[in-house]
């Protein structure tokens, strides 16, 4: 009796669980979020972080190192003199990679949706966050890289053929894009008067130039941007949009990015470091880039509020031209001059001043142009390439008393090691990514 | 769901068998106290059938049975008597008070139980000792007073929320607060956080918000019980895994007159700990880092205006008399009428850190009234108060919070057998906030940073410059003397007086419970709970706040929350035979909670003048943002208790839960079972009076939350820790997919726990102790595991970890003396719980709170919250890896630094009562918790920390860290240490390098935080009766009171009892939050 009772009871309890589930069942949709987004919204996004990677922290920390820049207050300090963690680069590679998966995303949809233009885009995308990588950290996870469900612990592919991926996007990319323009074409973020496919060719001799293959580097830039078909950020006065570094030095960390000492790159402007080739408009340039030993955030100036930021421009293909030449072809021919000399006249008219010509040769031209490199793209994780590509050549000062070189690569961050079940191990800060070896 | 609801309870009804008797007659009779007075509902049970019934209000009762029968007469707190019916027809009997504590327990269920039946581990404060601890909210009131149960301060301004932690961390999923049930039913205690988001907690800056517990008068709770044990929890299922709180509020009495009792406070508060400043060098910094010559030849430091850094030169040295100032147009006019001119050489010598401080702490006055009124008739009972707590902050300016609650509890006959009780309160609080924490706008930040030689006090005026053009409301700070433009950190005056962070909740709360007594033996309950509020909140920086926010900030965000539960049981009493009671109780409950926030920001504003006014629109478009978020979770559950005793001695309690939730669509078990005996009835020994042992094993869940099973995407945007970034709305809204993956298997965690205890009286019930030791494990606990960045994720929520929490709880007290004059108790506790994250599915460590440099973290084989950051390269034994200068070198990885948890925390207390006077005293301690003194580390950074204006003679050539040697006899400031390569010069390389709170390590900035305090120490004393009793008083009470009263800590600056990232997970963190404090109070108390 009492055992069916209690049976009875247990029945009825399990009989009003049956019929509860209607009760807490369907309603856990997110109210706030969507569960997808079309390919022309998640491109954006792939943009901005390429617009990142190129104009914040990565590219404070390359000016810091090849001291265009000093490290005057704070964390910057430190980082002045190369004393950096692991944990200090979380945020760089976070952004690149989850960009990465962003502009694949981008790139699924477009090959469903047969969309050729927005496929072309998603490629140039992902080999500018490869080819930076790459050239920042060496080995990086390359193919098993933004496919969580299939590697979750993506593998760590070897610099080169990350390289020689980054052309293969590349050659794509032209191929699907022919000459769209820029403008109109999934720029969020960007502006441009020129082709896609112009600036696809200009990276191609970018990353040509790190990966130290100099002929199709020369070819390449023969077919980049020309005069004033810069890929450009956007940046405007409004809230959420203005220039990184204004928002930087002016809004979030006052004192912390000057030229103070001053910097290798104001001493070359204001004349304190003679140039190898005599400059008398680098006066003007000065201005443009400081204000006194301040990065020049006021209006007109290179960090202003509503300044773009150069991601790839005339002024690098030509330089790129210019040296790939120089290295290409030995000591004969004059491409390389010439090419040198297209950009110094390009700059005479940028900044109204005198940027005599050179009539420089062989070595001491390649070191005018990268000099005028180094100069010129400001702010640019070209320089921090350039700097190791070349052992830094151009004298870069070294920063710190306990270290005999410049530092060669960042360091993979803590974020990695400490989740990637494949990371293959620590690389100091010292040590050469594998084509600079 | 009413249909449903009608069809179960006909189920139950069906299930009611009836057992008949033969040979009947009627037995009625009283039962009282040994004074006489009428014992309401005393329990008497024909022993050996199911047939029972209670005495009424005047403590009769009348019930069936045969001659012979025995009648057992059972009342809580007074020794059950067994009758054996004879002739007679009436049987009258006194209950003897059975002398025990006659302590109570009440379940989770909200029904009272004698805690010597008790199997489990719980432990009841009651109100007295609520009052005595003069906290505006309950739970602070409680730290220190029972075992297992952990109280930290978010931060010390007024109505600021605590973090409370029973038995350790369970789990890493959302919010680790324990269920709060009040009455009988859960009511809502999240308590989120943030600036200008409503994110829930976590956040390093913006102001600390209350909890919602503070809504709650302390005045209206009889008591609290701490569920402390899974076995005793597991009734409320997921939700109760961190343990529960019952909270018990007071009620009327039936048959009474109108007892009226009004209290009145006021109270002192001050700052109790403060940091050091010291006063001996100037703002600015050496000469050569002037132009970065590195020219070491003049090595002194200078005055340098407008720098963050007080490197700069001997105050003393200066020549004295007023600075040499350019009079021109140039000038700072202050709201007060003085006139700043730029300084062209800084002369005198006057220091400011204790006018700079007087500007920012004084004495916080709260006046604490309240009034309540209890009375019953004969069917009813009715208790009804109001209180008003009013408090300013011991941060000048607006800092303040104030507090209205009204209550009614009403008990109502509506038939013999239906009982209902109504439980109705509303809240209305208003409240100041402080901006604090990792903030420009902070007001520790801007104070503590401030250069000793610079003066606050004139923050605000107008700026004219070289031209004589004015700026209104110019804001001057010592990062910007002359008010010239917004400065880098805020003035502390800008912060307190000119800021306005105001919030205004608005709380109800109705809980309508009816008792159907279906039969003597049988009780159906069925209780409704609504909980709602809505939480609107304010943030204003004025144009020309500090660097970022310099024209100006607003945002409002509006937080409404309905928690909703309906909960019915059937409750009914066996007696098998003499030996054998049963009791069963076999219930249903569905919760439901919505959650939503809707806010927006307005920045830029286009009319800087906007005085009191706080709207949006007064920027453009493009500077304007809405932001809204909801959430629903619903959840059913069934339960059942079976309670049985046996022979008075052996006591066995099996619960069981089967629920189902709507983040986790699945039906899950939860399953408990508890066994205890009292073996002092065995022992015949005039020592021990009482004694049993228990053991009880319980499991219990906590479900995904909701919404984690899908990967969302939304607006995107890229920023950098650094604070730089691009917002999706600025570029056209582009989507991003969230970086967290989604994760659809993801399956409830899983508590088992298994305690063992005992509970013992001795000489005469004078002594008692309680012991439990636990063991506890969460399996498959939920956390945003991070995966590889490079595989296109940051993280997702994953079933990834397993967390055990070991422990030993102690409580005792003693009556040392008891005499109709003089007595004296003493209480004392005892917790120790070891956590442990046992398993982490191979993920190095978990962030949970705080900054890129220095976080509190899961990490596997450590704590929940360890603390993790930078750390100094280490050699194989052990020793720094120096540099060329001997200094030592960073660790490329980053590390362990510390466990924020306590070894072990105790109190004690103490109950002293002469005649009229009530002296009691509780002391708490925690020990062997670590915390990251990150204030202290940056104030070394800026050269404000006394240890930085030492100075130090070179006893040979020293090293500095930059590579410069100080020669053998030259003084400098700074320190001198060996880290192992012999000394070197601590100077400001050092210092603004790795030695200060800005460098790449924070090991040497974490430290033991052991503290012990007097929490609380009051003095009270009632006016004799026979003085009150002509003027109509039933009782007149003074109390003096304390607490807080004194600290013996090594940590230097800041109280560690706070946290900066307030109610959360991340533990033991210090950077710039808001001081503690301190008060005195005194109190009358009238009753009439």
């Amino acid at each position: 009796m009492k055992k069916m009772k209690f049976n009875l009871i247990l029945l009825t309890v399990l009989s009003i669980f049956s019929s509860c589930s209607d009760y807490t069942d369907g309603i856990n949709k997110s109210p706030n979020e969507f569960t997808d987004a079309p390919g022309d919204l998640l491109i954006g996004q792939a943009n901005l972080a390429v617009i990142k990677i190129n104009g914040s922290q990565a590219s404070r920390i390359s000016g810091i190192w090849t001291d265009q820049f000093t490290g005057s207050d704070r964390q910057y300090i430190s980082l002045d003199s190369y004393i950096v963690t692991s944990g200090g680069f979380d945020d760089d590679w976070s952004d690149l990679y989850t960009g990465l998966a962003q502009s694949k995303l981008a790139e699924t949809k477009a090959i469903e949706n047969d969309d050729i233009f927005l496929e072309g885009v998603s490629k140039i995308m992902q080999a500018i966050l490869l080819g930076e990588a790459t050239s920042l950290w060496g080995d990086v996870p390359d193919s098993e890289a933004g496919d969580y469900i299939t590697s979750p612990n993506p593998l760590y592919d070897s610099q080169v053929d990350v390289f020689a991926h980054v052309q293969d996007l590349l050659t794509d990319a032209i191929s699907k894009l022919g000459e769209t323009t820029v403008s109109g074409t999934y720029d969020t973020g960007f502006k441009s008067e020129g082709t896609w496919s112009e600036i696809a060719h200009s990276l191609k001799a970018r990353y040509y130039l790190v990966a130290k293959d100099y002929p199709a580097a020369l070819s390449e830039a023969k077919s980049g941007i020309t005069l004033g078909n810069d890929l450009l950020s956007i940046h405007t006065s409004s809230s959420g949009s203005r220039n990184l570094y204004y928002q930087f030095i002016v809004e979030e960390r006052g004192g912390y990015l000057t030229a103070g000492g001053p910097s290798k790159l104001h001493n070359l402007l204001s004349g304190a470091e003679p140039r190898l080739l005599v400059t008398p408009g680098d006066s003007k340039r000065k201005d443009v880039y400081f204000d006194g030993t301040e990065l020049n955030t006021n209006v007109g100036g290179y960090f202003a509020i509503d300044s773009s930021f150069p991601l790839v421009s005339y002024i690098e293909t030509k330089l790129i031209e210019a040296e790939a030449a120089q290295r290409a072809n030995g000591s004969t021919g004059s491409e390389g001059l010439i090419a040198f000399n297209e950009a110094r006249t390009h700059l005479a008219s940028e900044y109204s001043g005198d940027f005599p010509l050179s009539t420089s040769s062989g070595i001491n031209l390649t070191n005018e142009i990268l000099e005028e490199k180094y100069i010129s793209m400001i702010g640019s994780l070209q320089v921090f390439h350039d700097a190791r590509r070349t052992n830094n050549v151009l004298s870069i000062p070294v920063k710190s008393t306990s270290a005999t070189s410049i530092p060669q690569r960042f360091l993979y961050p803590q974020s990695e090691i400490g989740a990637n079940k494949n990371f293959p191990g620590v690389i100091g800060l010292f040590e050469k990514t594998s084509i600079n070896n | 769901m009413k249909t449903k609801f009608t069809m179960i309870l006909t189920l139950f009804m069906a299930l009611i068998v009836q057992i008949s008797f033969a040979q009947q007659k009627t037995v009625s009779g009283t039962v009282s106290d040994e004074n006489g007075l009428p014992l309401i509902g005393t329990t008497v049970l024909v022993v050996g059938t199911s047939s029972g019934t209670t005495t009424d209000f005047d403590g009769k009762y009348t019930i069936r049975a045969k001659t012979g029968d025995v009648l057992s007469y059972s009342y809580v707190g007074y020794t059950t008597q067994n009758k054996t019916v004879g002739a007679a027809s009436t049987i009258n009997l006194s209950l003897q008070s059975d002398n025990t504590l006659d302590e109570v327990v009440v379940t989770a269920l909200g029904l009272e139980k004698k805690k010597d039946e008790d199997l489990s581990s719980s432990t009841t404060v009651n109100k007295d000792a609520l009052e005595r601890s003069k906290e505006s909210g309950i739970i602070q009131g409680l730290a220190g007073k029972t075992s297992g149960l952990k109280i930290t301060r978010n931060s010390g301004d007024p109505g600021a929320g605590a973090y409370i932690q029973i038995r350790g961390q369970n789990s890493l999923n959302g919010n680790s607060n324990p269920l709060i049930i009040i009455d009988g039913v859960p009511v809502s205690n999240k308590s989120a956080g943030g600036a200008t988001d409503g994110t829930v907690g976590g956040a390093t800056d913006g102001v600390t918000q209350q909890s919602r517990l503070n809504d709650l008068s302390s005045e209206d709770v009889e008591s609290v019980t701490i569920l402390k044990g899974v076995a005793a929890a597991s009734v409320w299922g997921a939700g109760a895994a961190n343990g529960v709180i019952v909270i018990k509020t007071k009620r009327g009495k039936r048959n009474s007159k109108a007892v009226v009792n009004i209290k009145s406070s006021v109270a002192f508060d001050n700052i109790n700990v403060e940091f050091k400043k010291q006063n001996t060098f100037g703002q600015g910094y050496p000469s050569w880092w002037l132009d970065d010559g590195k020219d070491y030849s003049s090595d002194g430091g200078m005055w340098v205006a407008n720098t963050g850094l007080s490197w700069g030169d001997r105050i003393s040295d200066r020549t004295g008399g007023d600075d040499t100032v350019t009079t021109g147009n140039t000038r700072f006019e202050s709201a007060t009428g003085n006139i700043i001119y730029p300084i062209t050489s800084k002369n005198s010598t006057e220091v400011f850190n204790s006018t700079n401080r007087d500007q920012v702490f004084g004495t916080g006055i709260t006046i604490d009234n309240s009034v309540n009124v209890a009375f019953g008739a004969d069917k009813s009972s009715t208790f009804i108060s109001y209180s008003d707590w009013r408090q300013d902050g011991i941060i000048q300016g607006k800092s303040s919070y104030r507090r209205q609650t009204f209550r009614i509890n009403q008990v109502t006959d509506l038939s013999e057998k239906i009982k209902s009780k109504v439980s109705a309160s509303y809240s209305r609080i208003g409240s100041d906030r402080i901006q604090q924490g990792s903030n420009l706008q902070g007001l520790y930040l801007g104070y503590l940073r401030s250069a000793p030689d610079f003066d606050n006090r004139d923050y605000v005026g107008t700026y004219f410059n070289s031209d004589g053009f004015p700026t209104l409301k110019s804001h001057r700070s010592y990062r910007n003397y002359l008010g010239s433009a917004a400065p880098t950190y805020n003035n502390p005056g800008w912060t307190i007086n000119e800021q306005d962070n105001p919030n205004y909740v608005d709380r109800f709360t109705i809980t309508p419970q009816f008792d159907w007594k279906i039969k003597e033996n049988l009780t159906l309950t069925t209780r409704y709970g609504l909980d709602y509020y809505n939480d609107h909140r304010e943030y204003y920086f004025p144009v020309n706040s500090a660097a970022g926010l310099g024209t100006g900030f607003y945002g409002e965000r509006d937080l409404k929350e309905k928690t909703e539960n309906f909960n019915t049981f059937l409750n009914s009493s066996h007696i098998i035979n003499e030996n054998l009671n049963l009791n069963l109780i076999l219930g249903m409950s569905i919760d439901s909670n919505q959650y939503s926030i809707l806010g927006g920001t307005s920045e830029q504003f286009t009319n800087p003048a906007v005085g009191d006014l706080r709207i949006f629109g007064n920027a453009t478009a493009a500077n304007e943002s809405i932001a809204s978020y909801k959430e629903e979770t619903r959840k059913s559950g069934g339960y059942f208790i079976l309670n049985m005793d046996a022979y008075d001695q052996l006591y066995f309690e099996a619960s069981a839960r089967y629920e189902r939730s709507s983040t986790f669509e699945e039906n899950v078990f939860y399953p408990s079972a508890s066994i205890g005996w009292k073996f002092s009835d065995l022992v015949n020994n005039d020592i021990l009076s009482f004694g049993k042992v228990r053991v009880a094993y319980g499991e219990i869940g906590i479900t995904p939350e909701p919404y984690s099973t899908t990967t969302t995407y939304g607006p995107g945007g890229v920023f950098s820790s650094w604070g730089d970034g691009l917002s999706a709305a600025a570029y056209g809204n582009p989507f991003s997919r969230s970086n967290t993956l989604g994760n659809p298997d993801l399956k409830e965690e899983r508590i088992k726990e298994l305690e063992f205890g005992a509970d013992i009286r001795l000489f005469n019930n004078k002594a008692s102790l309680g012991f439990t030791i636990y063991d506890k494990t969460t399996s498959d606990a939920i956390l945003n595991v991070d995966v590889a960045p490079s595989s296109g994720f940051l993280g997702k929520r994953a079933n990834a970890a397993e967390i055990t929490n070991k422990g030993l709880e102690l409580d005792g007290s003693v009556n040392l003396i008891n005499n109709t004059n003089f007595t004296w108790k003493l209480n004392a506790n005892y917790s120790h719980n070891k956590n442990k994250v046992t398993d982490l599915n191979g993920v190095e460590s978990v962030f949970l709170a705080g900054f890129t440099g220095t976080s509190s973290r899961v990490v596997e084989g450590h704590p929940v919250g360890t603390l993790w950051g930078g750390k100094f390269a280490r050699d194989s034994n052990g020793g720094y890896v120096l540099d060329d200068n001997g200094f030592p070198t960073i660790s490329e990885e980053e590390g362990v630094l510390g466990d924020p948890n306590p070894d072990w925390i105790g109190g004690v207390g103490t109950v002293l009562s002469y005649k009229g006077f009530t002296l009691s005293a509780q002391l708490e301690t925690s020990q062997g918790n670590d915390h990251w003194a990150g204030t202290e580390g940056v104030l070394k950074y800026f050269g404000i920390h006394p240890e930085t204006a030492n100075e130090s003679t070179a006893t040979a050539d020293l090293k500095t860290f930059d590579g410069r040697t100080i020669s053998n006899g030259t003084t400098f400031r700074g320190n001198i240490q060996d880290f192992g390569g012999g000394d070197v010069a601590l100077d400001l390389e050092w210092y603004t390098a790795n030695g200060g709170g800005f460098g790449n390590q924070s090991e040497s900035f974490v430290k033991d935080a052991s503290w012990t305090r007097l929490r609380e120490v009051s003095l009270a004393y009632d006016l004799p009766k026979k003085l009150i009793k002509n003027a109509g008083f039933s009782s007149i009470r003074l109390t003096l009171s304390g607490r807080n009263l004194a600290l013996w800590s090594k940590i230097d600056g800041f109280d560690p009892d706070i946290n900066l990232t307030g109610a959360t997970l991340g533990r033991g963190l210090d950077y710039f939050t808001n001081p503690s404090s301190q008060t005195y109070a005194f109190t009358l108390n009238l009753t009439f």
